[in-house]
């Protein structure tokens, strides 16, 4: 699990740490700098081949601008502390293990223990934002897709998958099964055989055969096709696809996980993504802009990051619990006043602005 | 003592936010600045809001954000005294040991009957009627004032009646309007 991330330099974060839990959420206005947090997981994880990694190998790593830094700390058997301020002028990088630290140049890095474990951790990392609109048309099977792409337009491809083979069975049982607890009304999903058409080709060159996506509705015997199931059902579908998926990211990276969700479900849908990351032991990063989504992180207020701008539009990260609660309760001490409420209903106290993030 | 105050507004709508803000241009120019901050970072936008964050606003209010006073905007939604009394009392209670900063803004029913008492007082100055416009229902105030069918608070028309703000007629027909004044008085007897 990361445990802590800290980035310099990356597009507005110019300066930020954040001290992760196993599940985070990140809360700001349009704009804050939560989508570059996550951009930056993934630049690190575009590049792992190109950072240091062992004698033999030369930093390549190119980037224009800025030099980047990252501080990357995890919690593996091995915990290792890797600070990379990327210099290209100069090719000089420094390396901090637990033990030591270490400064190289001209490329050549040292051995870093602990990282295999964070190349399998951001191996797999992706930054899911399910789009329901890829889902309602027909998509191409055939194709043996095993892993979810970002926005889930593969989702066709990858429910027929694990339908049709048999050691992939149990996890569209899973899904199934899933869906049911979650949306009583469906209890199956339907992948139907469709002809192929000139404009699917056009969109899918490499499909050969295509499939509909269906949710049934056993008691009403009906079953109902992509194009008629709201944004929301869909958008949950794909939500248990991912979290599903045979191999499923060590670290989710999730952006506003509610859209097109009915408040109620909300709920369920957070509850979900709570169990699995105890189940699962996945680590969660998500982003929302729902104050009902914030709600239910009353009672883990170390989870929250609060993301805002400068007037120079650099992005500043406050952690609700360490860096607002811990001060203003101390502050509230010394002076006599009532401690902070905001726990009480942090997606109202959000709203209305008390504890930041929020637009000018 | 600051020779300028610095005030804050917490309310539930635009319509109270521009009635607070044009009375003390009117009735006290120069005398107060509104916080810039406190005003973009903390926004209600309904009474719940007001009163679920009305502990937190006060304390970063006078802490944080170091304003002299705090103006909080409510409406009543009842013409009953006693209704209106235990919402002011919960609101006072809720300020604590920031109570004398702050200034209730609580209307019978809602805002838009002040605006309502003022726009007749502008088309009609001469008369000397006393009507009890507060019995009239808040949606027929409220178009009243704006107009039919205006879903939110028209801030053009609410200034063009704000233009001819008269507090000391005012507070003789409204014992909601006198209530809040009276407290915008004494709180400068402080200074």
């Amino acid at each position: 699990m990361l445990k802590r991330v800290s980035i310099q330099n990356f597009k507005s974060l110019k300066d930020v740490t954040l001290d992760l839990q196993k599940i985070n959420l990140l809360i700001g206005p349009n704009n804050s700098g939560k989508t570059n947090f996550f951009k930056a997981l993934e630049y690190i994880k575009a590049n792992y081949r190109s950072l240091p990694q062992s004698k033999d190998k030369e930093l390549t790593f190119e980037r224009n601008g800025l030099p980047i830094h990252f501080l990357i700390t995890d919690d593996s058997d091995t915990p290792l502390y890797v600070e990379i301020p990327f210099d290209f002028d100069s090719d000089k990088f420094l390396v901090i293990t637990k033990d030591k630290i270490t400064f190289a140049g001209d490329g050549v890095v040292p051995f870093i223990p602990g990282q295999s474990e964070l190349e399998s951790l951001f191996k797999s990392t992706t930054i899911y934002k399910p789009d329901p609109n890829k889902l309602i048309k027909p998509g191409p099977t055939g194709l043996g897709v095993e892993i979810i792409n970002s926005d889930t337009s593969n989702l066709i491809g990858f429910l027929d998958r694990m339908l049709g083979n048999k050691y992939r069975k149990t996890v569209f049982n899973r899904i199934e099964n899933d869906l049911q607890k979650c949306i009583p009304e469906f209890d199956g999903i339907s992948i139907d055989d469709t002809p192929s058409t000139d404009e699917l080709l056009r969109i899918h060159p490499t499909g050969k055969t295509f499939k509909k996506l269906g949710l049934i509705n056993s008691k009403q015997d009906i079953t109902y096709w992509a194009d008629e199931l709201s944004e929301g059902t869909l958008y949950f579908l794909a939500l248990l696809c991912i979290i599903n998926q045979p191999n499923p990211p060590k670290l989710l990276l999730l952006e506003e996980p509610e859209k097109g969700i009915h408040p109620r479900r909300i709920e369920e849908v957070i509850n979900f993504i709570f169990r699995l990351a105890d189940e699962k032991d996945i680590q969660v990063i998500m982003t929302t802009h729902s104050p009902a989504v914030v709600d239910m992180f009353g009672d883990m207020p170390e989870s929250v990051f609060i993301f805002d701008k400068d007037d120079e539009g650099a992005t500043h990260v406050k952690n609700l619990q360490k860096d607002i609660i811990e001060p203003e309760t101390a502050e509230s001490e010394r002076a006599g006043f009532d401690p902070p409420h905001y726990l009480n209903g942090l997606g109202e106290a959000w709203k209305v602005g008390l504890i930041g993030g929020v637009p000018r | 003592m600051n020779s300028i105050l610095t005030y804050g507004i917490l309310c539930e709508d635009a319509a109270h936010k521009n009635f607070i803000t044009r009375y003390l241009q009117q009735q006290y120019p120069d005398q107060f600045l509104e916080s810039a901050e406190f005003g973009w970072r903390t926004r209600a936008s309904n009474a719940k809001e007001v009163g679920d964050s009305l502990v937190d606003a006060v304390r970063l209010g006078f802490t944080r954000f170091q304003l002299d006073v705090l103006f909080v905007g409510r409406d009543s939604d009842a013409t009953d005294d006693k209704r209106i009394q235990s919402l002011i009392d919960s609101l006072h209670l809720k300020c604590g040991y920031h109570r004398p900063k702050v200034v209730l803004v609580v209307p019978v029913q809602c805002i838009e009957h002040w605006l309502l008492y003022l726009q007749k007082h502008r088309d009609n100055p001469v008369s000397t009627k006393n009507e009890t416009l507060e019995l009239i229902r808040r949606t027929e105030a409220k178009e009243m004032v704006y107009g039919p069918r205006k879903r939110d608070p028209d801030l053009i028309k609410s200034n063009e009646i704000l233009d001819h703000l008269d507090s000391a007629w005012l507070e003789q027909y409204s014992k909601s309007f006198n209530h809040f004044h009276q407290q915008v008085v004494d709180f400068l007897k402080q200074y």
